[in-house]
């Protein structure tokens, strides 16, 4: 049978052996049932590692748009503009988050500091609540606030407006051909709490 | 009837299988994740993780959990992330080797999680990690130090005993358990493409033609820039991909069709990367599940003795348990 390692004198054929099956048996039940719960209720990081395989997952149609990056353009208060790159805001990883994060919003103006914008109609709800813990976006719809100050911090002026510009090529059964000029694909006013 | 389930249910996952398997799937995934810790851009993060604002920081679940003692709201400032950092890839050589190894994996397994749960915790997510660390926790759990390893020299007594064919009831639950999760990897992927967010119009050509033109854009690919512009090469390849996902399952049913599913798999994998800049290291280490390490070398011995049959390929006069 081979050799056996003291720690693992347990793991023989006999009686001594099924309590060790059994917990492996709960084991594979949990691991099973875990992923296939993630798959159906579409569990993104809320049960990580267990999560559901979206990837590369949405339909695309001829002639559509492709969003490779966006351009973020900052407004300042004495009337300014400035392209922002993700230079001005000290992190690469987020830049491109940060501009799909602006242009899923359904307003077009933004409080900083102010409630978490997907949670905002379900404060007191159970969902509402849910959402708090448990939803990535509660983090991601701070990235404004965080990048703002940022922002303001660096270059010394009042942000008040983000425009955001798309790619400028669209796709098409023969690949993708230049489709200038950039469009403006969200304008988002940002406003301030009195105690700000 | 719950007798015969239970008869069943012991026959399929814990009939004996070669330990030598499990230890290579040790060697492959631990050694591959020692790398990507050691090398991959991902863990360069740290330092400027740790230093993001507050107001980004929203734990994940497992995040919490795995740091339930330090309090809920719990954020590790840069000495602590570096202790479980270099802690990780302590551990990680010793699971290596086969040091304490049930013991070391254990603590690989929970330094990664915390680490890439950390990495999780700002609002970023990828599906890169999921299956090796699923893996890492199974192979915790499983006597995957039983060969290759130096816990084989150090608690054993001394034997000539082949490890080649040495089997044992507890080695072919990890490999099948992990052979199934990419099953259901693969149907979420199907049903995500079919079913919850593309529908059969995901089967126009114009849609991976659409990601290989973005991601290309976006951050450059080898092969992307032409592949793309060839709508029915492109096309076949979207029907492939959707039936090699829906339909993987089924070689875990009949294990012969492992041999067309399993290299077209890796090759997917290979192709996405080349196509899409697309790399997933992690998927392509754990494919060492479908690789039979013990029945190769048996095969290759036999073929030096009696000369090839190829009807070893087809799982004939194999072990029980490496089929």
């Amino acid at each position: 049978m081979g050799r056996r390692t003291s720690f693992e004198d347990h793991l023989d054929d006999g009686e001594s052996s099924k309590p060790y099956r059994q917990f492996i048996t709960f084991a594979i039940c949990v691991m099973i049932v875990g992923q296939v719960a993630a798959i159906i209720v579409r569990s993104g990081p809320a049960i990580w590692p267990f999560t559901n395989y979206d990837m590369y997952a949405s339909a695309h149609y001829e002639n559509e748009r492709i969003p490779a990056y966006h351009s973020i353009y900052a407004q300042f208060e004495d009337g300014s503009e400035k392209l922002i790159t993700w230079e001005d805001i000290g992190v690469y990883w987020f830049y491109e988050s940060w501009a799909r994060t602006m242009i899923g919003l359904e307003d077009d103006s933004f409080e900083l500091g102010g409630v978490v914008p997907q949670i905002k109609s379900e404060i007191g709800t159970f969902r509402g609540w849910v959402k708090q813990y448990f939803s990535r976006r509660t983090s991601i719809d701070r990235y404004i606030d965080v990048f703002t100050a940022t922002i303001e911090e660096r270059i010394n002026k009042v942000v008040v407006k983000y425009r955001i510009e798309d790619f400028p090529a669209i796709i098409t059964s023969d690949g993708y051909v230049d489709a200038p000029p950039s469009l403006v694909v969200k304008e988002l006013t940002i406003t301030r709490s009195e105690s700000q | 009837m719950k007798q015969n389930s239970m008869n069943w249910w012991n026959k399929y996952w814990f009939a004996p299988a070669p330990v030598l398997d499990l230890a290579v799937v040790r060697i492959v995934v631990v050694g591959a994740q020692i790398l990507l810790l050691l090398f991959y851009s991902s863990f360069g993060r740290l330092e400027q993780f740790a230093g993001l604002d507050d107001a980004m920081y929203h734990p994940i679940p497992v995040f919490r959990i795995v740091t339930i003692f330090f309090g809920f709201d719990f954020r590790p400032d840069l000495p602590f992330l570096l202790v479980v950092y270099w802690s990780a890839v302590l551990t990680g050589f010793m699971a290596l080797l086969g040091i304490f190894t049930n013991i070391s994996l254990g603590i690989f397994t929970l330094c990664n999680i915390f680490i890439t749960g950390f990495l999780y915790s700002f609002g970023d997510f990828h599906h890169t990690q999921a299956p090796l660390y699923l893996c890492l926790v199974v192979l915790t759990l499983s006597p995957c130090g039983r060969a290759l390893a130096l816990d084989r020299l150090i608690f054993s007594k001394p034997s000539y005993d082949d490890v080649v064919t040495e089997t044992h009831v507890m080695a072919g639950w990890p490999i099948k358990l992990m052979q199934w999760i990419f099953a259901l990897i693969y149907i979420s992927a199907f049903l995500e493409k079919m079913i919850f967010l593309g529908g059969t119009d995901w089967l126009n050509g114009v849609t991976l033609q659409y990601y290989m033109a973005r991601d290309t854009l976006w951050r450059g690919s080898l092969m992307g820039e032409w592949m793309h512009r060839h709508h029915e090469i492109v096309l076949l390849g979207q029907y492939v991909t959707v039936i090699f996902q829906g339909t993987f399952w089924i070689s875990l049913i009949f294990g012969w069709l492992k041999w067309i599913y399993v290299p077209l798999g890796f090759a997917f994998h290979v192709l996405i990367y080349v196509q899409l800049n697309a790399f997933f290291p992690e998927w392509m280490a754990v494919y060492i599940i479908f690789v039979p390490s013990s029945a190769f070398i048996l095969a290759y011995r036999r073929t030096k003795i009696e000369g090839f049959d190829f009807r070893w390929l087809l799982g004939s006069d194999i072990p029980a348990g490496q089929k």
